[in-house]
C-alpha cells in the first residue's frame, strides 16, 4: 500500500467515523423508500436498532404520510429541501418534531440515495407550542374578559364569548348549556360555529336539544360537575350526536361546568375537527373562563333580582320607606312621593319624624324599640303627615332589616294610606246611622200621625153620636140653629182631618225630593186676611192685627196658604190667648211676611232644631200637627228660593219671618 | 132652655183641653146632658180659673197641654186644698192617668165617658 493508497484509507476511515458517529442523525432512502443507511444519531432519535430501522420503508416512520410522500416527491424532483417540518414516529410511541434537510445523488440521470439531515426540534417545537398556547389562553381569558365587561345581557355576552373562544383556540363550534328553571334539564342558550357552512346542521341540531343529567357531553359535565374531554367523539359511546358530529367532520370536543359558587348552572362546550389530546393549559383556561362565566351569571341574576325588586318598589302604590334604627330615611320609593307629598330628595336624609304627627311620637319610639329586639310590626293603624300638612290614615308593616351579620340595622317600612278606606267605612257609617235614623223617624212619624189624627177623631165621633142622641131623645124637632151650630162644628174637625192628611202626603212628597209648585201671578195680601178669617172662631175678636198692603208676585196659591196657616195656627196654639201680629212689607225683589205671637216662646236650644223633621219645640210627647208643620213650611219657603227664620225668648212669645222672591229664579221655576 | 135657678143647681164641670175641636165636643156632649161647662186650653189658665172665678165639681183633663204635661196638673192641684179633692177624668190621646179612677183614651167613647160623669155627678135631667 503506498503512503498516499494509505493515506487515502486512512481519509476514508477517518470520513465513515465522521459520518457514522456525528450527533447529527443522517440517512439515506433510495428510490424506492426504502431506508439504505442511517448513522447512529439517527437510530437514536427514534429508538430503534440498526436491524429494525435499515430496510425499512421511510414512510412507515413517518407520523404524515401526505408529509413523506410530499418530500419524496419533491426530491425526485431534484428539490433540495431545507428545514421541511415532519412529524416523525419514536419506538415508544411518542411523536418528534424535525425539520429534515435533503438532497438526492445521481448518477447517470439515475436517482442513487437522498443525503437526509434530521434536526430534532422536538423540545424548541413544544417550547413554542407552550408559548403559543399560554399566548392564545391570555388572549382568550382577555377575550372573555372583555366580552362580559362590555356586554348588557346575558345572550350577547354569550354569543361574543364563544366566538371569542372558540376562534382563538381554533375551535369549529361552541355551545354554551344552561340548567332550566326546574333544574330537570339542560337547555342550549347559545351556539357558535366557524365560517363554514358544513357545521350548521350540526349547530341547527345542537340549538333544538335538551340534555337530561348525564346524557351525552353536557349531562356528563353537569352531573360530575367537573370537566371532560373526548378525543373522539365518533369513538364514544354516549354522544347523541354523533351522526350530525360525522357529517360535520367533527371529532375532538371539550366540556366544562360553568358554577356559581358551588352549583353548576351551565355547560360550556367545544368541538373541534381535530383529534384533540387532553391539555392541562386548556383545562386551566376553561376552568377560568367557567368561573369568570358563573361569576357574571351570579351577577346578571343579582342585577335582575335587584332591578326586578326596584321595579316592583318602584311601581308600588304603597309607600316604601327604609329607614336607620336613629330614624334616618334612607331610601324613598315613588308611591311616599305620592302619599306623603314628600320627594325622594326632599325625604332621603332626613329624620322619619318628618312625616309623624307630634301627638304620634311616642309611637314612633315603641316602634323601634320592638325593631330592636328584632320584632315586625304588622298592619299598625295609626296617623301620618302629609307634606301639606294632611292628616292621613295610615296601615304600617315594619321589618328589620339585618346587615351580612345578621346585626339589625335598620327597618324598611310600607305605609298604606287607608285614608280613603277609613273615609269610605265612615261613610257607610253615617248613612247606615241615616239609614237608622230615618226608619226611626218613620215609625216615630207613623206614631205621631195615628195619636194626631185621634184628636180631629175624638172631636168628629162625639159630635156625630151627640146629634144622634139628641135626634133620638127629643120628641119634638131640633132647632134648625142648633143643628147647624153642630153640624158646622163636625165640619171643622173634618177639615182638620184633611189638613193632616195634605200634611202626610206633603211629609212623603217632599221626603222624595219633589214639591210641585204651580206658580201664577197672584196677590199675597188678600191670601193673609183669607187665612185669618178662618181662624175667626178660635181666637178672641181683634186679637189677630194685620198689616199688610197688596203686593203682587208670581207664586204656588196653596202654597202660599199652606205656609201662612202654619204659621199662624202655630201662633194661635202657642199664644197663649194673646194678641197675634202679622205684617206685610216688600221690597222690589222680595216679600218679607212675618208673624208674632206673645205666648210662651221657644229656647234657644229649642230654635236649632225647630225647623227639623219630627222635632218641636214645646215638650217631648206633644206634637202639634205631627211636629211637622215647621219642617214642611221650611221646605216649601225653600223650594220658593225663599228662607224662614225664627227669634224668640221664653214666655214673651216668637217672631217667624220669612223672605220670598217676588218672582222665581227662572231655573226654579219648573221645580 | 135653662132658668137661673136651674143654672145654679146645675154641677159645673171644667174641661182642660187645648185641642179646640174636642174641646167643643166635650162642652157638648156634657151642656147636652144638663152640665154646667167651662173649658180652658191650658194648665196655666184652668189654675187661673180655679183660684179666681169657681171651684167646679169635676174635672175632665186631658193630658198634653202646651204648658204643662197632665199629671202637673194633677200636683198642682193636690198642692192646694181647696181644690185637692175635685175628681178629674183623664182623657188623652196618648198614655194614662194612674191615680184617678177614669182615664179614657181618644177617641172616646161616648157612652163610656157620660157613664165615668155621672158617677161623680148624677144627671140633673133638665130635659
Amino acid at each position: 500500500m503506498t503512503l498516499e493508497a494509505r493515506q487515502r484509507a486512512d481519509d476514508a476511515i477517518e470520513l465513515r467515523d465522521f459520518v457514522e458517529n456525528i450527533l447529527a442523525p443522517l440517512h439515506w432512502i433510495g428510490p424506492d423508500g426504502k431506508i439504505l443507511w442511517a448513522n447512529q444519531a439517527e437510530l437514536d432519535l427514534l429508538g430503534y436498532s440498526r436491524d429494525e430501522y435499515i430496510g425499512r420503508h421511510i414512510w412507515e416512520f413517518h407520523a404524515d404520510r401526505p408529509v413523506i410522500d410530499d418530500i419524496l416527491a419533491r426530491l425526485r424532483n431534484d428539490e433540495t429541501l431545507r428545514n421541511y417540518e415532519a412529524r416523525l414516529r419514536h419506538k415508544d410511541g411518542s411523536l418528534r418534531h424535525v425539520l429534515i434537510s435533503s438532497s438526492v445523488l445521481w448518477r447517470d440521470r439515475q436517482f442513487v440515495h437522498t443525503r437526509c439531515l434530521t434536526i430534532d426540534v422536538t423540545e424548541r417545537k413544544r417550547a413554542e407550542d407552550e408559548r403559543q398556547l399560554i399566548e392564545r389562553n391570555l388572549s382568550s381569558q382577555y377575550a372573555v374578559t372583555k366580552v362580559l365587561a362590555e356586554a348588557t345581557t346575558l345572550e350577547e355576552a354569550m354569543g361574543r364569548l364563544l366566538q371569542g373562544v372558540g376562534k382563538i383556540g381554533n375551535w369549529s363550534v361552541g355551545a354554551l348549556w344552561t340548567v332550566d328553571e326546574a333544574g330537570k334539564a339542560l337547555r342550549c342558550l347559545n351556539v357558535w360555529r366557524a365560517a363554514d357552512a358544513s357545521l350548521e346542521e350540526f349547530a341547527a341540531i345542537t340549538r333544538e336539544m335538551t340534555f337530561a343529567p348525564s346524557v351525552g357531553l353536557p349531562g356528563r359535565v353537569w352531573s360530575t360537575a367537573t370537566p371532560a374531554w373526548i378525543e373522539d367523539v365518533m369513538k364514544d359511546p354516549n354522544f347523541p350526536r354523533a351522526a350530525y358530529a360525522e357529517r360535520a367532520g367533527l371529532h375532538g370536543a371539550l366540556g366544562f361546568p360553568v358554577r356559581i359558587r358551588d352549583r353548576v348552572v351551565g355547560v360550556l362546550e367545544f368541538l373541534s375537527r381535530d383529534v384533540r389530546q387532553p391539555d392541562r393549559n386548556l383545562l386551566h383556561l376553561f376552568d377560568a373562563i367557567g368561573t369568570q362565566i358563573g361569576q357574571f351569571m351570579d351577577r346578571r341574576q343579582a342585577d335582575e333580582l335587584r332591578a326586578r325588586m326596584a321595579a316592583i318598589v318602584d311601581s308600588s302604590d304603597d309607600a316604601i320607606i327604609s329607614k336607620t334604627l336613629d330614624g334616618v330615611i334612607t331610601s324613598w320609593n315613588r308611591g311616599a312621593e305620592d302619599i306623603f307629598g314628600y320627594t325622594a330628595n326632599d325625604a332621603v336624609g332626613q329624620n322619619i319624624s318628618l312625616i309623624i304627627p307630634a301627638d304620634r311620637m311616642g309611637e314612633e319610639r315603641d316602634v323601634l324599640a320592638r325593631l330592636r329586639r328584632g320584632e315586625k310590626i304588622e298592619h299598625f293603624e295609626t296617623e301620618r303627615q302629609a307634606k301639606d300638612g294632611r292628616r292621613l290614615s295610615i296601615s304600617l308593616t315594619v321589618s328589620p332589616v339585618r346587615n351580612a351579620d345578621g346585626r339589625i340595622v335598620g327597618a324598611s317600612k310600607v305605609a298604606r294610606d287607608i285614608t280613603g278606606r277609613k273615609q269610605a267605612e265612615e261613610v257607610l257609617r253615617l248613612s247606615k246611622q241615616q239609614a237608622e235614623e230615618a226608619v226611626t223617624a218613620r215609625d216615630e212619624f207613623l206614631s205621631i200621625a195615628a195619636h194626631e189624627l185621634r184628636n180631629p177623631l175624638n172631636a168628629l165621633q162625639l159630635q156625630l153620636v151627640g146629634l144622634q142622641r139628641a135626634a133620638q131623645d127629643r120628641q119634638d124637632s131640633l132647632p134648625k140653629a142648633w143643628v147647624c151650630d153642630r153640624i158646622g162644628q163636625a165640619t171643622d174637625d173634618v177639615r182638620r182631618l184633611v189638613r193632616l192628611m195634605h200634611n202626610l202626603l206633603d211629609v212623603t212628597r217632599i221626603t222624595a225630593g219633589r214639591i210641585d209648585l204651580e206658580p201664577e201671578d197672584l196677590d199675597l195680601s188678600p191670601i193673609v186676611h183669607s187665612v185669618v178669617g178662618r181662624f175667626v172662631g178660635q181666637v178672641k175678636d181683634g186679637a189677630i192685627t194685620v198689616d199688610a198692603s197688596p203686593v203682587s208676585g208670581t207664586w204656588d196659591r196653596q202654597r202660599l196658604d199652606q205656609i201662612v196657616t202654619n204659621l199662624l195656627s202655630n201662633a194661635v196654639k202657642y199664644g197663649q190667648g194673646r194678641p197675634i201680629d202679622i205684617s206685610l212689607v216688600h221690597d222690589a225683589e222680595h216679600v218679607h211676611l212675618s208673624i208674632t205671637d206673645r205666648g210662651i216662646g221657644i229656647d234657644a236650644e229649642q230654635q236649632k232644631r225647630l225647623f227639623k223633621r219630627f222635632e218641636r219645640g214645646v215638650s217631648h210627647r206633644h206634637y202639634g200637627g205631627f211636629g211637622l208643620g215647621l219642617w214642611i213650611t221650611r221646605e216649601i219657603v225653600e223650594a220658593m228660593g225663599g228662607r224662614i227664620s225664627v227669634e224668640s225668648s221664653p214666655g214673651s212669645g216668637s217672631t217667624f219671618a220669612v223672605v220670598l222672591p217676588r218672582q222665581p229664579a227662572s231655573s226654579k221655576a219648573a221645580q | 132652655m135653662s132658668t137661673s135657678d136651674q143654672q145654679r143647681s146645675k154641677k159645673q164641670i171644667l174641661i182642660v183641653e187645648d185641642d179646640l175641636g174636642s174641646r167643643l165636643a166635650l162642652t157638648n156632649v156634657l151642656e147636652d146632658r144638663g152640665y154646667r161647662v167651662a173649658g180652658v186650653g191650658s194648665v196655666a189658665e184652668a189654675m187661673l180659673f180655679l183660684q179666681h172665678q169657681a171651684i167646679p165639681e169635676l174635672i175632665v183633663l186631658d193630658l198634653m197641654l202646651p204648658d204643662m204635661e197632665g199629671w202637673d196638673f194633677r200636683h198642682e192641684q193636690k198642692k192646694d186644698p181647696r181644690i185637692a179633692d175635685i175628681p178629674v177624668i183623664a182623657v188623652s190621646a196618648v198614655g194614662k192617668l194612674v191615680d184617678v179612677e177614669y182615664s179614657f183614651r181618644k177617641p172616646l167613647d161616648y157612652d163610656q165617658f157620660l157613664r165615668a160623669v155621672e158617677q161623680y155627678l148624677p144627671p140633673t135631667r133638665s130635659r
